[in-house]
């Protein structure tokens, strides 16, 4: 996806910032079909990013969705080490990690 | 508010008779999960956040409370209360889920509907099954329900739970234990070496070092073997003894009343005999032959049992390839499932699953590793695709880290079930 990076970067924007405005006006807090694949995977965060991160595990509430995108790429590709996250962000392309990390910083 | 039978059919009489009048039933599909445990639930409040008002969803669990098998070994080890690791369902009626407190004993497939002990039918247009293990009082001679009195498992958390520890208790320096650790596979692989390791700890730190703790494994092998061993000889040098049946032969048998566990080459006769039995799905899964051997078969993409299209089965019950079976690898197939189940009823997309678990264990206070990884389907099963193991000999701080990660990671997770 190399030689497409920079309109694919934008596209993603884009779509994650409709993506989380549609995700928040939902009725229940209820995500929309479209949504479905990207909440999913935000809902696996919650296993350890939930109520009780803060001291052994970081919280995701401070984090904007940038810092959150750059973090998990860079346990994505070894530049930061934790062998968890390590596994937990392998395999992720970089759109999904930016549409993950926006609806992670608008869902708290 | 926790509904009871009646007022669950009270409230819901109208919806009640959707088998007969199956139009209504399309209105607003009903999820029907049985078992309140780090499976059903976690995909009770999942698939609440994410569909809203779209489904109905009912948690059928016998019990008011929910302790956590997970963190046991914690209480055992002096590192935790029972209250520490005991939780409630109340605060889920107020995601929109119905609790109904109450036995499911069997499931009429045919009529899609899950039958309680006092025979009210609840009709489901998927169910969720997470009924966890049951221990096999078949297995092993002279090992029944009342033997685990006098030598006690302790692996599910409770009443069980206490007695190991009173029992640690009262060992007196220069005292036996000895611990029946089964073959695989079994609830938590690491989990009777951490209990090894937080009982060493509890001897060791009230004086009596002098106690001796003896494995008698059904396996040549264990998991994270090298690290529980390099633990055991530089935290608790001449406490810990592990023979696999190589050593001591199998073991044939346990006289509770001796206190002795008879193995194929020696008898050995102890002040404490903790018995891991073997284990199998829960009840409700083998009754209702969603099992084969014991455990049941599931798709590797969704969770959904190999023998049912309407039932998705999660956690301990499920044969879930390369996962273990642990809390973590129920929390994440419970959110497989629960997007499954919204992909059939409305009509979502799919996701890719991206199974994960993480099992933190205790050498000591404060002192822990880890082994993990994420899985993915594989030619049918559940298989590794990148996975981790704490190395033998890493820093007093990775290991405070991998402690702190397992604390945190408990409250986030307990909080994800029970609100």
């Amino acid at each position: 996806m190399a030689a497409g990076e920079g309109h694919l970067h934008s596209t993603h924007l884009v779509r994650a910032a409709l993506l989380s405005v549609a995700m928040v006006q939902t009725v229940s807090g209820a995500a929309r079909a479209d949504g479905m694949p990207i909440a999913y995977l935000a809902e696996t965060c919650h296993a350890c990013h939930g109520k009780g991160a803060g001291q052994g595990i970081p919280a995701l509430t401070s984090l904007a969705a940038p810092q959150i995108a750059e973090a998990v790429r860079a346990y994505r590709d070894g530049t930061r080490k934790n062998a968890v996250m390590n596994a937990a962000a392998s395999g992720l392309d970089d759109g999904t990690i930016r549409e993950l990390a926006a609806y992670l910083a608008s869902n708290r | 508010m926790t509904l009871t039978r009646r007022g669950f059919l009270a409230a819901a009489t109208a919806t009640a008779a959707s088998l007969a009048a199956p139009a209504f039933a399309a209105a607003t599909p009903h999820v029907v999960i049985v078992g309140g445990g780090a499976g059903g639930a976690t995909a009770a409040g999942f698939i609440r956040r994410l569909a809203g008002d779209r489904v109905r969803v009912t948690l059928v669990e016998p019990s008011a409370t929910y302790i956590t098998c997970f963190f046991s070994n914690w209480v055992i080890g002096g590192l935790r209360t029972m209250a520490d690791i005991t939780h409630d369902y109340a605060r889920l009626p107020a995601s929109g889920i119905a609790v109904v407190q109450a036995r499911a004993s069997r499931i009429d497939r045919d009529a899609r509907s899950v039958v309680l002990d006092d025979g009210t039918a609840i009709a489901y247009d998927r169910l969720i099954l997470s009924p966890g293990i049951d221990l096999r009082y078949d297995a092993l001679p002279g090992y029944t329900e009342a033997a685990s009195e006098i030598m006690p498992h302790a692996w599910k958390a409770g009443p069980q739970t206490e007695l190991l520890k009173r029992r640690l208790d009262a060992v007196k320096d220069g005292g036996s234990i000895v611990m029946l650790a089964p073959a695989n596979p079994y609830r938590c692989p690491p989990g009777p070496y951490e209990r090894v390791s937080l009982m060493a700890h509890v001897l060791k730190s009230t004086g009596r070092t002098k106690a001796r703790i003896t494995v008698l494994d059904a396996k040549e092998k264990f998991s994270k073997q090298a690290l529980f061993q390099e633990a055991w000889e530089q935290l608790y040098p001449g406490m810990v003894e592990w023979l696999p049946p190589s050593v001591h032969g199998g073991v044939e048998r346990v006289d509770p009343a001796g206190s002795s566990v008879v193995a194929g080459l020696d008898t050995f006769k102890a002040d404490l005999v903790n018995v891991i039995p073997p284990q199998h799905a829960g009840a409700i899964a083998r009754t209702s032959d969603l099992a084969k051997d014991g455990w049941c078969p599931v798709d590797a993409t969704s969770m959904r049992s190999a023998l049912d299209a309407n039932i998705f089965v999660i956690g301990d019950a499920a044969s879930a390839g390369e996962m273990p079976k642990s809390a973590f690898s129920a929390n994440s197939q419970a959110k497989v499932a629960g997007a499954n189940v919204l992909a059939d009823l409305l009509d979502w997309p799919r996701p890719d699953p991206r199974f994960f678990n993480t099992c933190w264990s205790l050498l000591g206070p404060d002192d822990g590793v880890k082994v993990g990884a994420l899985y993915a389907p594989k030619d049918g099963a559940i298989a590794s695709a990148s996975g981790f193991l704490s190395a033998p000999g890493e820093t007093a701080e990775e290991h405070r880290r991998s402690a702190a990660e397992a604390e945190a990671w408990y409250a986030s997770i307990t909080a994800e079930m029970f609100g």
